[in-house]
């Protein structure tokens, strides 16, 4: 009897639980970013004007990731923060390649493509849009 | 309890009362030792468990909707009852009614009985094929409703769902929508009878009702006009009928843009248009501008109508005069797809000449490429245009950008009109044909439909292995897998090109050299746009040949630069 009731018990939970993470898998992943210089160089496109940010350690590349401004959004809630300093410094995204350290700005591409970006500044938080560019 | 409080069920607080009497039927026996103390404790989590979790994955009951049963000889009284030649016209494409399940419902709003059938479009022109173009506003879908009226005979409706586009969630294109379902549903939703005129309209935010119109119903002495059940004030307006013409399509920014082409009368008549109590109808496609997609579409109404009085507006999609297989496209001409998923509609120019020529008799390598990309069924779509001056984000010039697929799947390439000024008609070629190799190299690393085949998975690994041994170079993975990959591909497609489209060009540079461009004349062109990155694969050429490809590439720039004079 009390095997019987362990059972239906544990069953229960394992039935809660997946209809919980079968709602969520059609959400895709929103992070948030706070705007630091340190990392991130802000400028205009010179001729079709819209902002855009990248990662200074992708200046010196041919071709090159960066975000661009899409909205401002005062609806999204901030939650946390990624910590674009282990973000950059981890091992999917600074590759180990003979010996030495490699920042890979197409691996950050595909990190950032499959997420929703926000980044959040002192008094505002705008939509990103990921772009890869080659030319 | 807050979980509880947080859903809105009808019989929320019903499965609270069932909940807690049983939890205290449980709590009041008395246990005789260790054993059924913790045999109580297992059952009072299991209840709750098992009560929480059937009040998170069962609230979708409509309180306004009752379930009265089914009963399957009702389909085909349902189905005798509906004339498939009077009702086409309810939705304005080619349809037929999936009677096979006819479930009896009764909706508190309409004091009346219905039922709810799904359609199945006959024709590839479709509202599911609109939705796909579609970047922002409302995706439109369709259902029959069948109200039992006073009489107890049936009138037919046509439910028109406008489901507001979340591009966070693309699952929403093909979900399915109900009138008796709303629960999640964000947009409106409207019932028109037969006479095209808008009956009923509900909007909603995810599920919980903002605006809302009643039914307006038949009177029973057949006057020809509608009563509303709320009493309302009702003017008789002399109106007059119209169809007014756009042209719709897509921007370089992926708006759909609207251009009022222009209005015809069609006629006079007399309407009772009767004001409703909540404020009219929400502001969406009733707005005067705001037609559904690609294509030509008419928009009926009358003069009346304005944001202020828009009862009677309309917009009714015009079924293609095209034959079957074939769409509207914005100019009104028959073309064989709704839009070409290569879409270079933003090419202007010598550029856009170049590619035209390209794409249409470029050879089997440029065809196969391209293949991938063309069709309803591509996983991923090109957009190619030109941009006057092209900038990188670190601030060079650039002949050609071609951008990672953004959130449709869409390719955008960009080719600067002022670098292909001055390059030859040939380079151009080239130039165009770099930037789609550049596609494909995309599709190939982000594929989510062939991610098994192994030709990609071949290519893939072949792709990591140059990133992994030339990270340290300056030049890109995507350019040193071009140099080793596809140069003499180019090659080859360049040269054919060469020959049997740019011929004049091609005759002149014989005549003029003596003999026809060599195999290492095109292989030069090919290596520009990569050698200046440094690639390995260049630096691999033994010192001969590269001497030989530095002197013949010398005659690229001399080559005739117009399109058409090269022809």
């Amino acid at each position: 009897m009390r095997n019987k009731i362990k059972i239906v018990f544990l069953t229960l939970i394992t039935l809660c639980l997946f209809s919980k993470i079968q709602a969520q898998t059609n959400i895709k992943d929103t992070i948030f970013i706070k705007y630091d210089k340190t990392f991130l160089i802000k400028k205009i496109h010179p001729i079709e004007k819209y902002t855009y940010y990248y990662f200074k350690e992708d200046v010196n590349s041919e071709d090159a990731f960066y975000l661009i401004e899409k909205s401002l959004n005062k609806k999204v809630r901030t939650k946390s923060y990624i910590n674009l300093k282990k973000l950059l410094n981890s091992k999917e995204i600074r590759k180990c390649i003979k010996g030495k350290k490699v920042f890979d700005d197409w691996e950050l591409a595909k990190y950032f493509n499959k997420k929703t970006v926000f980044l959040v500044k002192k008094d505002s938080i705008i939509e990103l849009e990921p772009n890869y560019l080659t030319n | 309890m807050l979980i509880l409080n947080s859903c809105n069920c009808s019989y929320t607080k019903t499965l609270w009362f069932i909940l807690t009497k049983t939890t205290n039927i449980f709590i009041n026996f008395k246990p005789n030792g260790m054993k059924e103390q913790k045999l109580k404790n297992y059952l009072r989590v299991g209840i709750l468990t098992l009560a929480l979790s059937f009040l998170l994955t069962n609230c979708e009951k409509d309180d306004n909707q009752t379930l009265l049963g089914e009963n399957n000889s009702d389909s085909e009284f349902i189905q005798n009852a509906f004339n498939q030649i009077d009702h086409n016209n309810l939705i304005p494409y080619d349809y037929t009614v999936d009677w096979s399940n006819s479930t009896k419902l009764y909706s508190n709003e309409f004091n009346k009985s219905y039922y709810e059938f799904p359609i199945n479009y006959i024709s590839s022109f479709n509202p599911i094929a609109l939705n796909k173009l579609k970047q922002k506003g409302f995706y439109n879908k369709y259902k029959i409703i069948a109200i039992e009226n006073d009489d107890n005979q049936l009138d037919f409706y046509a439910i028109k769902f406008y489901q507001k586009i979340d591009i966070s969630d693309k699952s929403i294109i093909d979900s399915d929508v109900s009138f008796t379902n709303t629960e999640s549903f964000s947009g409106i939703i409207q019932l028109i009878d037969i006479g095209n005129n808008i009956v009923y309209t509900k909007k909603l935010d995810n599920g919980k009702v903002t605006e809302y119109s009643p039914i307006k119903q038949k009177k029973k002495s057949s006057s020809g006009t509608f009563a509303r059940l709320d009493e309302p004030d009702c003017v008789v307006y002399t109106t007059t009928y119209y169809v007014e013409y756009y042209n719709i399509y897509i921007d370089d920014y992926d708006n759909i843009l609207y251009e009022y082409a222009g209005r015809q009368i069609t006629g006079y008549g007399s309407e009772t248009i009767c004001s409703t109590t909540s404020g009219g109808f929400p502001d969406t496609e009733m707005d005067s501008y705001s037609p559904n997609g690609e294509g030509i579409y008419k928009k009926i109404g009358n003069k009346y109508d304005t944001k202020d009085n828009p009862e009677l507006a309309f917009i009714s999609e015009e079924i293609s005069n095209c034959p079957d297989g074939y769409f509207p496209d914005a100019n009104g001409n028959c073309v064989d797809s709704l839009y070409d998923k290569i879409d270079a509609s933003g090419l202007t120019g010598k550029e856009k000449c170049i590619d035209n020529l390209l794409t249409e008799n470029g050879n089997d390598f440029i065809q196969s490429l391209l293949n991938n990309f063309d069709g309803d069924d591509s996983e991923f779509d090109i957009i190619i245009k030109s941009a006057s001056e092209l900038i990188s984000p670190s601030g060079g010039n650039d002949k050609g950008q071609t951008h990672s697929p953004n959130s449709n799947n869409e390719i955008i390439i960009e080719i600067s009109s002022s670098s292909v000024s001055s390059m030859s008609a040939i380079e151009t070629a080239k130039t165009i044909l770099h930037e789609y190799i550049h596609a494909d190299i995309y599709r190939k690393l982000l594929t989510e439909e062939d991610k098994t085949n192994p030709e990609i998975l071949n290519f893939q690994d072949t792709y990591n292995k140059y990133k992994e041994q030339f990270k340290d170079e300056l030049a890109t993975t995507a350019h040193q897998t071009m140099g080793y990959l596809y140069v003499n591909s180019m090659r080859d497609a360049l040269k054919a090109f060469h020959k049997n489209v740019l011929k004049s060009d091609y005759e002149k540079y014989t005549n003029y050299n003596g003999h026809e461009p060599t195999d290492l004349f095109y292989e030069a062109l090919a290596w520009r746009g990569l050698k200046e990155h440094n690639v390995e694969a260049y630096k691999d050429i033994d010192l001969d040949k590269i001497e030989q490809l530095e002197t013949v590439e010398l005659d690229i720039d001399v080559l005739t630069k117009d399109c058409n004079n090269a022809q």
